[in-house]
């Protein structure tokens, strides 16, 4: 049976993905020797899951691009942006693949004050994704 | 000069209403909605008196062209995708309540919109308990995907007016009663809601049985108020606030006591309460405010419209004459379809055709 792998994305600014490989939890992280240009806020999670050799874990980032939805122009890409987390969730869950993620917070009790920033909205809709994924079966880590 | 106004959602139960009351009003000038809707009741109810456009809100460079071209000044976006179903179809849940917010926010910053009255949802209450004589501030801690992505749509639109002239606001409204819930076709879902269900059992003489608990008390308000209230907070210069709960305001009524209005006013064969506090509620749906509403907790407390409009939303024993009056002339009108009374048997919330026996 050949190792596992673990995946983990890499999503920048700019909303380009780079998808960092290894093989078990040990390896030397390395490029994807596909190099495929990929935008977190449009890719096929499903596609590329069935294309690449199924990873068992994907490691995503502790919140979504950079975006500032403050700024007009990035208002939308911030939406994308929490839409294309609900689509990745959606394609692990269904190719049944977990998900590890940094912890958000180690108090996990938000409240109103603590999402005056846009970091921390961010923060807490993907904490809330992440909990109601795991409600539906994925495996989520917070690593 | 009036308010030029565009109403996503038109031919949903508060689209057609918010339509209604703002033709009405001198301070509106036009009003157009957009609606992907086919041959729906409600659309054809709208199409004589605005123009409805058919295409889907994703199509952003449509609603763009449509902002220009009708020098639209202010926008009430309705549109969702909602009911139980969606919290367990969260990708079509945020694509569409968060994702096509996020595009009309920005067609309306570059067509110059500026207000946007936004239907957000009180299912960002969930959990809380109600403050009597007071206002539920914007304490909300959401967990389910829809209102997940109704607090990050409401979030975003509140962030973006910080920035700009645009004024955002959200409403968040009270469970609604309206004649209009009864001309959605058999099966569909969105169809009547059990509020409504409860005067027309009356109406049509129909054995009911409510499968919610007696004493859940909720905060019902009439459709017409509702449109009334929203036209007032699109025409008022100044708002107060950036988020609204539009209610009839605190203290609400207990599924009890609307059957016992129904009761004295249609007689009672038609209605037997099945106390099932905490129990059949859950069975029934995932709704956010099912676990509030079981616990006999209210969701709205009071609403902030009174002290911005001037107006008191009418109370379900006020407005239950102006309920029924609809419903008669619309039935009479066949403007109801005719299986609407079948079709109050079908739902499952309401199973008995015969009046209940004690063991039942």
């Amino acid at each position: 049976m050949s190792p596992r792998t673990v995946v983990e994305i890499e999503v920048r600014t700019d909303t380009s993905v780079a998808v960092h490989r290894r093989t078990g939890a040990e390896g030397p992280p390395t490029s994807d020797p596909a190099d495929t240009p990929l935008s977190w806020t449009v890719v096929d999670w499903s596609r590329w899951l069935a294309d690449d050799q199924a990873p068992s874990t994907m490691i995503i980032p502790s919140a979504f691009p950079g975006t500032d939805p403050r700024d007009a122009q990035q208002a939308r890409v911030w939406a994308d942006s929490v839409v294309a987390c609900v689509r990745l969730l959606e394609a692990a869950r269904h190719a049944e693949i977990g998900v590890s993620a940094p912890p958000v917070r180690a108090n996990r009790e938000w409240d109103d004050a603590r999402r005056d920033t846009e970091g921390e909205i961010t923060e807490y809709i993907q904490d809330r994704l992440l909990e109601l994924f795991s409600d539906y079966g994925v495996a989520v880590r917070r690593a | 000069m009036g308010q030029r106004v565009l109403v996503t959602g038109s031919a949903g139960n508060v689209g057609t209403n918010v339509i209604q009351q703002l033709m009405m009003s001198d301070e509106v000038d036009i009003v157009v909605g957009i609606d992907p809707v086919g041959a729906h009741p409600l659309k054809r109810d709208l199409e004589p008196l605005v123009p409805v456009y058919p295409f889907d809100l994703r199509d952003q460079a449509a609603v763009l062209r449509v902002l220009k071209t009708d020098r639209i000044t202010a926008v009430v976006h309705l549109a969702a995708v909602m009911g139980t179903w969606v919290n367990s179809n969260p990708l079509l849940n945020f694509e569409v309540n968060l994702g096509v917010s996020a595009m009309l926010y920005e067609a309306c910053r570059a067509a110059g919109v500026h207000r946007i009255l936004y239907a957000s949802s009180k299912a960002l209450y969930e959990g809380l308990e109600p403050v009597a004589g007071g206002w539920v501030e914007n304490v909300v801690l959401p967990t389910r995907p829809y209102a997940i992505a109704k607090f990050a749509s409401e979030s975003l639109g509140r962030r973006i007016a910080e920035q700009d002239e645009l004024q955002f606001v959200g409403l968040r409204f009270a469970d609604f009663l309206g004649v209009e819930q009864l001309k959605r076709p058999p099966g569909r879902r969105g169809a009547a809601k059990t509020l409504t269900k409860i005067v027309a059992a009356g109406i049509y003489e129909q054995p009911i049985k409510l499968r919610v608990g007696a004493d859940t008390c909720i905060d019902p308000m009439y459709t017409p108020d509702l449109g009334r209230a929203v036209t007032a907070l699109l025409v008022k210069d100044e708002l107060r606030h950036d988020t609204y709960n539009v209610g009839a305001g605190w203290p609400g009524i207990t599924y009890s006591q609307m059957v016992e209005a129904c009761r004295d006013r249609y007689g009672s064969n038609s209605y037997r309460m099945v106390d099932s506090v905490g129990t059949v509620y859950h069975s029934v749906g995932t709704s956010a405010n099912a676990a509030a509403k079981s616990a006999n907790r209210g969701v709205l407390n009071t609403s902030r419209i009174e002290g911005e409009i001037g107006e008191r939303s009418r109370r379900f024993h006020e407005f239950l004459p102006s309920l029924e009056a609809d419903i008669e002339s619309d039935r009479a009108g066949g403007l109801i379809p005719s299986e609407a009374g079948e079709w109050l048997e079908e739902t499952g919330l309401l199973a008995l055709r015969q009046p209940a026996t004690a063991d039942e």
